[in-house]
């Protein structure tokens, strides 16, 4: 039987007694860029933070290669969160020798090359840097790790076009074969060139799952298109 | 890991702990060095300047040690940061060990800071 990668069944998770997300029942299989599309507070970031063991459930269970998230998770899960997450006191030399020593899938030589296509200077204290080239530092170690699983939450959020293209150029040139994309945003129309699955939701719960191409087929329309028609207010 | 986590731990707190611990140490030194000078009211005060000073910066290491510890406990933890520590391939009981033993260790070596520059200031065969 071919394990899943990822698989999420009848989770749930309450704080403080509101219901967040509510019985989802997930499968993410491999080789795959899936798009987790909603409006903001709908619980994607939950859903991510659970997946990285940052938070645990209230029902049901993650199985991440057929084990619940733990050690063994979290060296084939790559994960940028939505916020700078890096000692800003450290320099960019720093937080690479961090990364390898830590990461035993980090490859610091495809590091430091990305980092010099972005002329960036690795004796640079990371709290010296504008918050964009922070934004690409991060996502050149995350897409730097030989992951099974990339988890992206927010990557294009308060950051200029130019630099968006970028990071999703970074990302299609990047990760492994083999290996599967979760793309977490409400930026849609700069992200859905790149997707094969997305995935809505809204108000905790998963309410649509299709292949991209398959779902503008069928609407006629554009995710975007189809996901402001969905979640008109 | 827990080594590789010491280290970057110990690493913070001492990059700043360190500038307290050679300040005391050398403002006891000039302190007792000048206390053998005799019979002079100037070198008197300069004595007790620096040996004030000396007390002061032992002082600022023990609270700064504190302070800083407790800064890193909450910042890797429970800010920003915690995203990556949390997310290291490391068990969480790992972490916390390693945020507990960095605190035994700094403050130990502060304390022996201390009462070697205390004997320094003050050491007296009479």
């Amino acid at each position: 039987m071919i394990m899943e990668l990822l698989e999420c069944k009848h989770l749930s998770k309450e704080f403080d007694g509101k219901q967040i997300l509510k019985d989802i029942n997930l499968t993410i299989p491999r080789g795959k860029l899936i798009g987790l599309l909603g409006k903001n507070g709908v619980g994607k970031s939950t859903l991510i933070k659970l997946i990285n063991d940052l938070l645990t459930p209230t029902e049901g269970k993650i199985l991440i290669n057929g084990k619940e998230p733990g050690v063994e998770s979290k060296e084939i899960i790559s994960y940028l969160p939505e916020r700078t997450y890096l000692d800003k006191e450290m320099t960019v030399k720093q937080v690479i020798k961090y990364f390898d020593e830590f990461y035993k899938n980090f490859d610091s030589e495809k590091a430091n090359k990305l980092l010099n296509d972005l002329d960036l200077n690795i004796e640079q204290k990371i709290s010296k840097m504008s918050k964009g080239m922070q934004e690409k530092l991060q996502l050149i170690l995350v897409m730097s790790r030989r992951a099974e699983l990339y988890i992206l939450d927010e990557p294009l959020g308060g950051v200029d076009p130019a630099t968006r293209d970028y990071i999703l150029d970074t990302i299609l040139s990047n990760f492994c074969e083999g290996a599967s994309v979760i793309i977490s945003t409400h930026l849609i129309s700069d992200i859905e060139r790149i997707l094969d699955e997305v995935i809505f939701m809204d108000k905790g719960e998963i309410v649509l799952t299709s292949s991209a191409d398959e779902l503008r087929n069928k609407e006629n329309a554009s995710i975007d298109e189809i996901f402001r028609r969905y979640f008109k207010c | 890991m827990l080594g590789k986590l010491l280290k970057y731990d110990l690493k913070w707190i001492y990059k700043v702990i360190v500038i307290f611990y050679i300040l005391s140490f050398v403002f006891s030194i000039v302190g007792r060095c000048l206390n053998t000078i005799e019979n002079s009211v100037i070198f008197s005060v300069v004595t007790k300047i620096s040996y004030g000073i000396a007390i002061s910066m032992m002082i600022n290491s023990l609270v700064n040690c504190l302070m800083r510890l407790w800064a890193r406990f909450i910042k890797n933890l429970y800010k920003d940061e915690s995203y990556l520590t949390h997310t290291l391939p490391v068990e969480k009981k790992t972490i916390y060990l390693s945020k507990v033993l960095t605190a035994i260790i700094t403050i130990f070596t502060t304390i022996i800071v201390i009462l070697a520059c205390l004997f320094i200031c003050y050491y007296s065969r009479k």
